[in-house]
């Protein structure tokens, strides 16, 4: 009991400048329960939908393909939002410590308030998919739009996401505070960053060897039934994306590395060993996008699949909208992410801002260097997953030439979704500014 | 030679004057201790002589250049040309060898990477820190951080190194050792230092000591510091 008076208590007078990170963490929130919400409504009206007598079975599948494609971007934002919620608090749960609170009474205040934000993020998330639905309702689909009726989750589901939301968020609350030792002396101290391991490679292997096993078996696995071999690919998918968050970091850090050894002004220097010192933090800023671009590339041949094929035309054009709605998607919770993620960074630098600028660097500096910690891992993985999406639809590329739609969406996607990366950059120069000034 | 001049200083938040006309004059070289208790105003008037604040009435004069006649950015540059700083921790960025953290002013002045790392290394290797010029600060100790800061601070040859509390997280050896090493470092690149400390021993290293409270300077001697002087709580 004493805990949530003290919880109470800390939450009513925040200092207004503490008031940042938990907006932030509210808004992330809101986002990724709007993203999982409105995904659970489409799935939900296509497997409605393929029901009714003659409906086409691979509506309900496709959408899976969607779901699989999602749950990485949603994810990281998740995990963005749950790191923001204990971010900068380290300081004042020592204090608290410090004052004579128990180790438990400290854990608690901490998981209140990770789970407040996360409450009232995923409750604003409801309310944004009511919002939304009218909207998302015009999309048109085997030849109709959708009811509202359609795409509205019942109550359990709904309240089942929120559930979710905030179980996330506490969990990883909890796995934070383990990593922030708390002395009785009041000393908060991170522990060190572990540097990252080649082990992380490894999965790339498993998930090769995985490609190949269903390749070879994929007769036998749709024998046991067409959910099965679904189940497979959508898994297959999914795995490839985690194996690309695993391995990004790895690769931002190799970047940092041979840009550091290589950097001749102090903005690339800066921005190169930030790269090193933190890989995981810039991965989060560029690794939606990146992944975005992946997605877009191996969507690319999408149009061309179904071309010149018999009453194919709805389908083709179905999959379109739905490649388009989906990327569309996975844009805006990579933006979102990369502001939340940049805007957090500030102010976790915000006392080395204000000694860079107090011994004399120019604010200018300060913006281009962070601004290159930004493009150039963006520019360079974005590149990489281009790459990559080429490769995996190497065997088909004929289709692109059958549909060349399809190069427009990529490169569309591409270049949207890395001005959206800039941009939510670019909005936290006004933070940088203010922390270096103050 | 006078190289920093300041004249009837006054900072006012309101009521209260945190500086309430002071008069400071630093000579080239030379080092001046200014201590008091806290909230005396010693910290703020190290800001106002950085051109860090704006004082609300008053007049500072850095070797001919009124720093109060200088634009926002016009004064950025010269902390960067003509001052160093020590603070007491934490000034040092995470991610950058303490060879790249020392050569900093010098990079950001537009100097080649291998001429700024080399100034760099030579003032590490003078502070005794030969062998960590690869290290991080995370993996240097607290007195090895203070010293890569100090030649971070003289890297640039400045004209004046302002020192705020530098050893206040520091043990007592080890801060003894980081004073000497600063006053005599700063003596044989020709920088006047003005330090704020809480310490009467820091005092003792420097040439002038200024005693300071409620934003007046009460008292000054020449090294070293007389007992009983009554300014450290």
């Amino acid at each position: 009991m004493t805990a949530v008076r003290l919880w109470w208590s800390l939450a009513r007078h925040t200092h207004r400048e503490s008031r940042v990170p938990t907006v932030l963490a509210v808004t992330a929130f809101a986002v990724t329960t709007w993203a999982v919400l409105t995904v659970a409504g489409g799935v939900r009206a296509f497997q409605a939908r393929a029901q009714l007598p003659g409906a086409d079975p691979t509506y309900p599948f496709l959408s899976w393909v969607a779901v699989a494609l999602l749950v990485v971007p949603t994810a990281t934002l998740g995990a963005a939002a749950a790191r923001l919620t204990i971010a900068r608090r380290d300081e004042r749960l020592a204090k608290l410590r410090l004052a004579g609170a128990t180790s438990a009474q400290t854990t608690l205040v901490a998981l209140l308030d990770a789970g407040a934000q996360a409450l009232a993020g995923a409750l604003a998330g409801v309310v944004l998919d009511l919002l939304a639905l009218p909207a998302v309702a015009l999309l048109r689909f085997q030849g109709r739009s959708f009811d509202i009726a359609e795409l509205r989750l019942g109550v359990a589901p709904v309240l089942a996401t929120v559930g979710a939301v905030l179980a996330v968020a506490l969990l990883s609350c909890a796995v934070s505070l383990r990593r922030v030792a708390i002395s009785p002396l009041g000393v908060a101290q991170r522990l060190p960053q572990k540097g990252l391991s080649w082990v992380r490679v490894l999965p790339v292997l498993l998930l090769g060897g995985g490609f190949v096993a269903a390749f070879n078996a994929g007769s036998v696995l749709f024998g046991f039934g067409a959910a099965v071999g679904v189940l497979v690919l959508v898994g297959l998918l999914a795995g490839t994306f985690a194996v690309f968050n695993l391995v990004g970091p790895l690769f931002v850090s190799l970047l940092g590395r041979v840009l550091a050894a290589r950097a001749r002004s102090v903005e690339t220097l800066l921005a190169a060993r930030r790269m090193g010192e933190d890989p995981k933090s810039v991965w989060r800023s560029v690794g939606g996008v990146s992944l975005v671009t992946f997605v877009a590339g191996c969507l690319s041949v999408a149009p061309g699949l179904t071309s010149g094929q018999d009453g194919a035309d709805r389908l083709g054009a179905d999959i379109g909208t739905g490649a388009a709605v989906t990327l569309v998607i996975s844009a805006v919770l990579a933006a979102v992410s990369t502001g939340v993620t940049q805007a957090s960074r500030v102010l976790d630098s915000r006392a080395r801002y204000r000694g860079l600028h107090l011994a004399g660097t120019d604010l200018d500096v300060l913006h281009a260097a962070r601004a290159r910690e930004t493009w150039i891992p963006l520019v360079v993985t974005m590149g990489g997953a281009a790459a990559l999406s080429l490769l995996v639809v190497s065997p088909v590329l004929g289709l692109l030439r059958a549909a060349p739609v399809g190069v427009l969406w990529f490169v569309g996607c591409a270049v949207g979704g890395a001005v959206l990366v800039l941009l939510a950059a670019r909005a936290s120069r006004p933070l940088v500014t203010a922390c270096a000034s103050r | 030679m006078d190289i920093l001049t300041a004249r009837g200083l006054v900072m006012a938040y309101g009521p209260t004057r945190a500086l309430d006309g002071v008069d400071v004059t630093v000579r080239a070289g030379e080092s001046v201790a200014v201590m008091g208790p806290s909230g005396s105003g010693k910290t703020t008037l190290l800001h106002v002589l950085a051109g860090i604040l704006r004082p609300t009435a008053g007049a500072v004069d850095l070797a001919g250049t009124d720093l109060l006649a200088l634009s926002d950015a016009q004064r950025t540059t010269l902390r960067r040309t003509d001052f160093g700083f020590v603070f007491q921790s934490g000034q040092l960025l995470s991610e950058l060898p303490a060879e790249e953290n020392a050569a900093l002013p010098l990079l950001l002045a537009g100097q080649s990477r291998a001429a700024a790392t080399e100034r760099a290394g030579g003032l590490l290797r003078r502070l005794g820190l030969a062998g960590t010029e690869r290290r991080r600060p995370g993996e240097l100790s607290g007195g090895q951080a203070q010293r890569v800061a100090i030649a971070r601070a003289l890297v640039g040859r400045p004209k004046v190194v302002f020192a705020d509390e530098p050893t206040g997280a520091l043990d007592q050896a080890t801060g003894r050792e980081v004073l000497d090493l600063l006053t005599s470092v700063a003596r044989e690149n020709g920088a006047a230092l003005v330090v704020v400390t809480h310490d009467a021993g820091v005092a003792r290293w420097c040439d002038r000591t200024l005693a300071m409270r409620d934003g007046r300077v009460v008292s000054e001697f020449s090294a070293p510091t007389p007992s009983g002087a009554g300014v450290a709580p």
